[in-house]
């Protein structure tokens, strides 16, 4: 999953407005995913269903990190290191 | 439609297995000492009639140790010599019987005079014999009987105890997850959980019905809709800023950064502050390399890992990451060993809770540590999907004194990582691996409806599947027979097109007035029925065995909602 809210260096709570400026500013440099931030996180229904995901996204990672930094146990067949990427714990 | 066969999982048919040998087990150590018991006694009592007759014979014969030889019937062509010796070879048997006979006699009457005269008097009424050896059958009529009481006596507490084993015997340690003497806290109260269709449309937070108000708001008046929307989330927002730096301070103030994942131990998190956003990402862990380019400067340039968008499935998502992967000179992915069977045995030095709700939850007798930390992780599935009651996190937040079943819920509204972690990581180390996937069972059961699995539940229980070892296959097999459809892929958000089909899927279900069963509101009889059924496979008492009760009843509850929906349409055709 790409942290949206990273890319646009912003807090899940941040405003539409402080979003769509933050698009604007990305977009220079990022055009890709500032079109796609704006295109979620501009959408009401989008931003909460993102939201939702985004949350369980920084859980699971601080999760997963905590397992593997005390060698517990975990049957990774979803890869979710890879979709943890942009998640640090 | 077609129903998935109702497969018993390997776990369970190993569990069944076990329950049986243990059954087994327990009847042989019922059946075991009695029968010793009585082969002993008949043995005593029969050693016992061999000592009086051998004790008679050296009496009679003078001391020969021989043992009396047995007297062997001729055969009928025998000659008159040998015929007359053998009668009198049976004459002097029966005499040397009879005298052993009467020396048995006497020695019993002397034992027999060895006790009072009342206990003798009482003997004498008892077998109407008289006990001072001038009765024959004395040794029939008294030893015996007496060397059986004996024998009685030594049984009886074997059978005693065996039978009152069976009677007063515990259930298992993992199985005996319920408390009995706090009733208050025993009580499951998943009331604040929502699964019906009814409810999902009277909650204004599920994303089911906001998709619905928000299609019908636009078609009346969509800039209002647009407007209230913003206003609405700018609110939200502005509330939450508080609360976020605060949670923000407090975690750094703990030590709970990026950088402590290197230590040993992690700080305990005062999760009792219940932050209105739980975001961890702030300007200040966002990784900024010397190199000043764009791409690092904002920590997305990973996402050319990522599928492209052109691709259609989910599958193909994986299978082009994994392609990329692979030119990027990473080694391909071993493949997984078998799920581990144990857990207590692999992991000696459990890890520690990092929250004040985890240590809680750990301090907590186990049995009810455990059926709490599995009503904290039905609570996370359940929020996580955005099925909270609204309000709820104000009205926790506002109570002056909360039970157990709010401290649970609250600690899950924080939303807190590390309350997950905790969760996991109880039922991870209170549960067996058989319980562990009955507890999936029960998550499929009352948390996901037959319309399918939510993105959310689909991410939680992929990640729960893997966390105890199970992972995506068992998720995938269960999925299939309790819904009769293939697990819908990992979420992947990070693509456009996984965006339009959610919003798409989800603005049907909320028009679709039967969709908890997960068919058309327009749908026949036969169809209910069947959908019927599928729910019933899902909720069937046995697949919950090694759970609690209110862990079943949570379950009949959950169905009687499925059979109510079918009862009101059979009788609207009637």
């Amino acid at each position: 999953m790409i942290n949206l809210y990273a890319a646009l260096q912003l807090t899940s709570d941040a405003s539409e407005e402080t979003i769509r400026l933050a698009c604007r500013e990305l977009s220079d440099r990022e055009p890709q995913i500032a079109r796609e931030a704006a295109s979620v996180l501009l959408h009401p229904e989008k931003r909460r269903l993102h939201d939702l995901v985004y949350q369980q996204f920084v859980a699971m990672s601080v999760v997963k990190d905590r397992a593997d930094s005390e060698s517990q146990r975990f049957n990774d067949t979803n890869h979710w290191d890879r979709r943890f990427v942009e998640f640090p714990a | 439609m077609r129903f998935a066969p109702p497969n018993i999982s390997r776990a369970g048919k190993s569990d069944c297995r076990t329950r049986s040998r243990q059954n087994s087990y327990r009847q042989v150590l019922l059946v075991l000492p009695v029968s010793l018991s009585l082969v002993c006694a008949h043995a005593i009592a029969q050693q016992a009639d061999q000592q009086v007759r051998l004790l008679a014979q050296n009496t009679t014969q003078g001391q020969s140790p021989t043992p009396t030889p047995r007297v062997i019937s001729k055969p009928q062509t025998v000659t008159e010599d040998e015929n007359t010796a053998s009668t009198a070879n049976d004459t002097r048997a029966t005499s040397a019987s009879t005298e052993s006979t009467n020396t048995a006699n006497d020695t019993v009457a002397d034992i027999l005079k060895l006790l009072p005269q009342q206990w003798r008097t009482k003997i004498e009424e008892l077998t109407g014999s008289s006990t001072d050896g001038s009765n024959q059958d004395l040794v029939r009529k008294i030893a015996l009987p007496a060397v059986g009481v004996l024998a009685l006596i030594l049984v009886l507490p074997f059978i005693l105890g065996a039978v009152l084993k069976r009677i007063f015997r515990r259930r298992p340690a993992e199985v005996s997850i319920l408390p009995s003497h706090d009733q208050r806290l025993a009580e499951l109260d998943l009331d604040d959980l929502d699964f019906s269709a009814k409810g999902a449309q009277a909650s204004p937070d599920t994303l089911s019905t906001a998709v619905a108000a928000d299609e019908k708001a636009s078609q009346a008046a969509p800039a209002e809709s647009i407007a209230m929307a913003t206003a609405a989330e700018q609110e939200q927002a502005s509330s939450g800023q508080e609360a976020l730096t605060t949670d923000s301070t407090m975690v750094l103030d703990d030590g709970y950064s990026e950088d402590s994942r290197t230590l040993t131990t992690h700080p305990i998190v005062d999760d009792t502050q219940a932050p209105e956003h739980y975001s961890p990402v702030t300007d200040t862990n966002i990784e900024t390399p010397a190199n000043d380019s764009i791409q690092a400067q904002v920590p997305v340039g990973v996402s050319h890992d990522l599928p492209d968008a052109h691709h259609t499935s989910e599958e193909e998502g994986i299978k082009t990451m994994t392609g990329i992967q692979a030119t990027n000179n990473q080694e391909p992915t071993p493949p997984q060993p078998p799920p581990v069977v144990s857990t207590h045995q692999i992991e000696p030095d459990l890890p520690k809770p990092m929250t004040k709700f985890g240590l809680w939850l750990n301090q907590l007798p186990s049995d009810l540590g455990s059926r709490y930390s599995i009503e904290a992780l039905l609570y996370w599935v359940s929020y996580g999907a955005g099925k909270a009651k609204p309000g709820l996190r104000e009205e926790l937040n506002n109570a002056a004194e909360l039970d157990n079943h709010g401290r649970i819920k609250k600690a899950v509204l924080t939303a807190r990582p590390e309350v997950l972690n905790d969760v996991l990581l109880s039922v991870r180390t209170n549960f067996s691996s058989a319980q562990q996937l009955q507890i999936l069972d029960l998550m499929l059961a009352v948390l996901v409806t037959g319309d399918g699995i939510k993105p959310v539940e689909n991410l939680i229980l992929r990640f729960y599947c893997d966390y105890t070892g199970m992972g995506i296959e068992t998720l995938e097999r269960r999925y299939h027979e309790g819904f009769n459809a293939e697990l819908p892929g990992i979420p992947r958000p990070d693509r456009l097109k996984w965006w339009d089909n959610q919003i798409a899927s989800d603005v049907h279900q909320a028009t679709n007035s039967s969709s908890m069963l997960g068919i058309e509101a327009t749908a026949s009889e036969s169809q209910y029925k069947m959908a019927l059924k599928l729910a019933e496979h899902r909720h069937d008492p046995s697949r919950f065995d090694l759970l609690g009760d209110k862990e079943r009843s949570l379950v009949a509850r959950n169905l009687q909602k499925y059979q109510a929906i079918v009862e009101s349409k059979l009788e609207t055709e009637a």
